[in-house]
């Protein structure tokens, strides 16, 4: 029993960093309704920029960037300058802060404030720009780690027969006094009470003589001091590491969401929680020989928050959960039979005609297309975000593996795997019936790590990872081929077919009564349901629809690699894919394709550079980032959609006319 | 209460208040010089390649000044031969990661280019004709590497020079399929080490734990070990089948301590670790990783032996230690580090190539990897000549017994030095000794005989 005590309480330090950067999470959405996938991402920068700081002096800026456009090397002064010599860890901590502070600021000003009346999709999207873009800057501009000497004593004290460190007990206190301040600050205040109010009526609040800009833009600044908080005191020994410190973000939002995106105490509480729980499961695995393969610490903790969302009912961030918000466009596809049996006749001639780069890039782009359409069906057809798209194709490509060594082979083994992942989407889509918007995102996020870490990791269900061949009737559609014989054609030709087939699939059901329905579930889950339509069963099918293309795709993936990687489905790879989704256009199939088109590696690829390039940019990442989040403030409803409307306008200005019904952006009064 | 307690916070104070507290606090704000701690090795010498860097005069070729040293291809030259540049190339090809923040290593590429350019310039390349590279960039993704993988079958490379690619797994059949050899590089996915066609010089992750394993049961007869490994399938497979279950069948009592890659707070893992006062701890970690559990176990006053792989060995990783916190760690590498022991310049010469040819590029590191597999793959061509064919140096590889290795064990392609990853051709292991910072000493006897261990106890 003492034990579990020790191990629970040695927890404390992870759940403390858990707290401040769910804390700040709260804040950010509190302020500007905004769920930051880039929050813990700003405090990485700022952890790098303090420990840069301490060993130099010098303040970086986050410009990844040796050139700007036009080859003008980038001027010394956007990168930082130099501020102290030997700085102490007082001044380092103070001068850190303060850059936190404004750089909040300046995310807000500069991004975030611009998508105030963007849907919320465009915001998350947004978020997730600034994360890449971080990560690939810190990645750029510290190559080398920079020295992170502790700031914090040293040393333990023996509690429950086991040593436990001072330093996390620090931190631990430093958060519990961080949140009882905030609390008193939020509940006593008037700049809280004021926040309170924007964030719950903006227009109510503006009315009274408030200004929810301002709040906001201070509310942001506070969150990146908290998030900078977190970090650096976390990231004590001398090792940053970018990316998972910027994946942090993943339990601090599991924590905000139990904590009901409210009340801090509730956050700080349930961020304790998944710290100590997570501790208390890395002695249990230890001890118990059955969990030893399996990621328990990391994925029962979001098994756990699933379970309890499904039992609450309402744990939302209030704005644009419940449907005030613009909602993407969504136009009635036309001529699907005709352009459908145009892309098979293409694919086939490409298959059969092309450059070997022409033929991964097609069947590149094709299963990009089948993703895509996974992420179209739930999220632009009935306005449910979810973040499991990849996890869903894992779980058919390792379901697939299972089957081989079953001796279950092609092409029974991949319908068995897709019908699967369909059921894993309904039970996965059950919280969905209860909960909406980002939290439902949130809830799928968890539900993508759980998959992760609980199946992924489960050497009996991942087997050697490798699939059988795929032969069926005499006929191979195998991919593997000697030089440029590779890919092979028929492989690339049943992708292809797979990939169109699912396009009418998703067009019939977007022009059919379901889809109507679905729609109408999306725009007003009330008015839908009071005009008879079941919005539970509604969800669920959705779901079920959106697996099932996930889990075609999972499938398609499994052939073309043959030897598959759980690191190729994790859920930074679905936060990717629903954003290119959402600027090629969520609400159509054909933004589905167009998705598909600029996958990396994909056609786009090669209608741009003529072949398959062998380098990567270093830049690659930043531009992406870049481009996410100028796209999205540009054209908030997205790339495909926004170029489609503006030709509509022209044509529609030109006959003296209105444009189409279908094309206009579907608002709800209020 | 009085008047000024009870005024609002409004948004301006708030942020007045922060930075009055600013102003505050950077009151003393710089350390003196003395107060420092950071160590930064300067003057410490070091055994491992890199350390002893001896420059080379300027119009003077590499070969002339080492003429005549034994090296691991018999003599070095007497003088120093260019390759024809009007001679067809031999194309070799290139696939490792240099960019990204994951599992890049952009000095594997830069050793493969020092190497060669050392080989095209001073040894004549192969049979007079140069070695021409085909470079392809892996990053995190498996279409990458086969499509890299596919770019090799193309351009019909003889050998494809592995670096590092998390991937690998997906490019290797690719290249099976193709007959094309994958040698060399560090070897991570189950593929790169037990595919038919891969020829690899160094005992990757598995090599790592028996050597651990052997040093702690047989040498030093340790009784109990915890085993802290990175919980991803290709670090949990090796330390579980050649770290805790050789120690198991070497009567070991071992507690295994599995953690995840996104782990922030290694409090709970080592904790674990610890617990019962092991005798050892062995740590398969990323690099990135190592000092924090370096801090972790230091905290705990752990007692325990600590080994951890050579790529935590880096001064990058250890230099901000207390000399107490690191003192007597034991990593394994794949070169001994006594000079006189191996009777080779092969140290000398790599080190006087890589000023001369990468100056820019750290000699010390990972450039040592891919530069063996450059030499190795190049006293291979030289024996299938200028028109040798992939095919030709599978054959080659496979034939080779005892085969020298530039700066490293004699190695044995022969599938069955482990048989269960018959890739891997010399997986024998050195483990070292931290005495100080950048200074370290053998603690094995000598090689240690991975393959026979296997054979022993698994």
């Amino acid at each position: 029993m003492t034990d579990l005590l020790a191990y629970l309480l040695l927890g404390v330090g992870s759940g403390a960093a858990l707290a401040l950067l769910a804390i700040g999470a709260v804040l950010t959405n509190r302020a500007s309704n905004v769920v930051n996938f880039g929050h813990a991402a700003m405090g990485m920068w700022s952890g790098y920029v303090f420990y840069n700081f301490r060993e130099t002096g010098d303040i970086a800026f986050p410009m990844p960037f040796d050139r700007l456009p036009f080859g003008i090397a980038t001027p010394s002064w956007l990168q930082g300058f130099h501020v102290l010599d030997r700085p102490t860890v007082a001044a380092a901590l103070t001068i850190t802060l303060i850059y936190a502070a404004l750089f909040g600021l300046a995310v807000y000003m500069l991004i975030f404030r611009w998508l105030r009346n963007s849907p919320p999709l465009g915001r998350i999207v947004a978020s997730v720009g600034l994360f890449l873009y971080l990560y690939a800057t810190a990645s750029l501009r510290f190559p080398t780690v920079p020295a992170t000497r502790p700031i914090l004593p040293g040393g333990s004290i023996d509690m429950f027969g086991k040593l436990i460190f001072v330093d996390r007990l620090v931190v631990a206190a430093i958060a519990i006094a961080i949140t009882a301040g905030l609390w008193i600050v939020y509940r006593f205040t008037r700049f809280g009470l004021s926040t309170i109010a924007a964030s719950e009526s903006p227009k109510g609040a503006a009315l009274t003589g408030l200004n929810p800009d301002r709040l906001a833009a201070i509310n942001w600044s506070i969150a990146s001091v908290l998030s900078a908080t977190a970090i650096i005191l976390i990231a004590r020994v001398n090792s940053l590491d970018p990316l998972n410190l910027s994946l942090l973000i993943v339990p601090a939002l599991a924590a905000a969401l139990l904590g009901g995106f409210r009340s801090f105490v509730w956050v700080a509480v349930a961020a304790f929680g998944i710290g100590m729980l997570q501790s208390e499961l890395v002695n249990l695995r230890s001890d118990i020989s059955a969990f030893q393969g399996l990621g328990l610490p990391e994925g029962l903790p979001f098994l756990l928050i699933l379970g309890a969302l499904f039992f609450r009912s309402r744990t939302a961030p209030a704005r644009g959960a419940d449907g005030t918000q613009r909602l993407p466009a969504s136009p009635t596809p036309r001529g699907v039979i005709p352009i459908g049996a145009l892309a098979i006749l293409g694919g086939v001639f490409v298959m059969l005609r092309a450059s070997s780069d022409w033929r991964l890039a097609v069947i590149t782009s094709s299963i990009g297309v089948i993703m895509s359409l996974s992420i179209v069906v739930l999220t632009g057809f009935i306005g449910q975000i979810s973040l499991a798209p990849y996890a869903f194709a894992g779980f058919a490509a390792f379901t697939i593996v299972r089957l081989d060594q079953s001796g279950v082979a092609f092409p029974w083994a991949p319908i068995i795997a897709v019908t699967l992942t369909t059921g894993l989407g309904v039970l996965v889509g059950i919280p969905g019936t209860r909960v909406r918007g980002y939290s439902l995102a949130i809830a799928t996020l968890g539900a993508a790590v759980a998959i992760e870490q609980l199946v992924f990791k489960w050497s009996w269900f991942i087997g050697d990872r490798t699939v059988g061949p795929s032969t069926f009737l005499g006929l191979d559609f195998t991919i593997q081929a000697k030089g440029s014989a590779y890919p092979r054609g028929v492989f690339g030709i049943m992708v292809v077919v797979a990939a169109v087939l699912s396009c009418v699939v998703a067009a019939n059901i977007r022009r059919g009564r379901t889809g109507q329905s679905w729609l109408a579930v999306r725009t007003n889950e009330r008015a839908a349901a009071a005009a008879g339509i079941n919005v539970a069963r509604a969800k669920l099918a959705a779901f079920a629809v959106s697996a099932c293309f996930a889990g075609i795709a999972g499938a398609l993936i499994a052939y073309e690699r043959q030897t598959l990687s759980e690191q190729s489905f994790l859920v930074f790879f679905s936060l990717a894919a629903l954003a290119i989704t959402y600027l090629m256009g969520i609400g159509s199939v054909s933004g589905a394709v167009g998705a598909g088109i600029v996958a990396p590696l994909g056609i786009l690829v090669m209608l741009r550079n003529g072949s398959l390039p062998t380098e990567v940019s270093k830049y690659e990442f930043a531009l992406n980032g870049l481009m996410l989040i100028l796209v999205t403030i540009v054209l908030p409803n997205g790339l495909l959609p926004s170029i489609g409307a503006g030709f509509k306008r022209l044509v529609s200005r030109r006959r003296g006319g209105l444009p189409s019904p279908e094309h206009q952006v579907h608002r709800v009064p209020g | 209460m009085s008047k000024s307690s009870s005024r609002p916070l409004t948004p301006t104070r708030v942020v007045g208040l922060g930075l009055l507290c600013g102003a505050l606090a950077l009151i003393g704000c710089s350390e003196s010089k003395d107060a420092s701690t950071v160590n930064t090795g300067a003057g410490v010498t070091t055994s491992l390649p890199g350390g002893a860097v001896t420059s080379v005069p300027g119009d003077g070729s590499i070969v002339s000044r080492y003429a005549g040293a034994d090296w691991f291809s018999g003599k070095v030259p007497a003088t120093a031969t260019k390759a024809d540049p009007n001679a067809t190339p031999v194309k070799v090809g290139i696939m490792s990661a240099d960019n990204g923040a994951i599992a890049a290593l952009p000095e594997l590429h830069k050793g493969n280019d020092a190497a060669v350019a050392w080989i095209n310039e001073e040894l004549g390349g192969v049979g007079g004709h140069p070695i021409q590279t085909v470079f392809c960039e892996v990053d995190l993704s498996p279409e990458k590497s086969q499509l890299c993988a596919r770019k090799m079958a193309e351009e019909k490379v003889v050998a494809v020079l592995s670096g590092v690619d998390l991937q690998a797994g997906a490019a290797v059949q690719i290249l099976n399929e193709n007959g094309i050899p994958w040698v060399g590089g560090i070897p991570i996915s189950n593929e790169e080490m037990n595919s038919p066609n891969t020829f690899q010089f160094s005992g990757g992750t598995p090599g790592a734990f028996v050597a651990f394993s052997s040093h702690a049961a047989i040498d030093k007869k340790f009784k109990k070990v915890s085993v802290m490994y990175l919980d991803v399938a290709q670090v949990k497979a090796a330390a579980v089948d050649y770290g805790v279950n050789l120690l198991k069948k070497l009567g070991v009592d071992v507690t295994e301590v599995a953690f995840d890659l996104t782990t922030q707070d290694y409090a709970t893992v080592a904790q674990k670790a610890a617990e019962g006062n092991p005798d050892a701890i062995f740590v398969g970690a990323a690099d990135f990783a190592c000092p924090k559990v370096i801090q972790a176990l230091s905290d705990l006053k752990s007692t325990a032996t600590i080994y951890m792989v050579g790529a935590c060995a880096d001064q990058k990783w250890l230099k901000d230690f207390p000399i107490a916190a690191i003192k007597g760690l034991i990593f394994n590498i794949e070169n001994r580090l006594d000079q006189t022991a191996s009777n080779s310049a092969d140290t000398e010469v790599y080190n006087a190539a890589m000023t001369k040819y990468q100056p820019a590029t750290s000699a010390m590191g990972a450039a040592t990897v891919s530069f063996k597999g450059t030499m190795n793959l190049w006293a291979i061509l030289n024996r299938v000549g200028p028109t040798g064919t992939a095919a030709d140096v599978v054959a080659e590889f496979r034939k080779t017994k005892d085969e020298p290795s530039f700066d490293g064990h004699p190695y044995t392609c022969d599938g069955k030095q482990i048989p269960a990853l018959p890739g891997l051709c010399a997986p024998q292991q050195v483990l070292i000794q931290l005495e100080s910072l950048g200074k370290f000493t053998e603690a094995s006897n000598g090689w240690i005989d991975v393959p026979k261990i296997v054979a022993d106890n698994l």
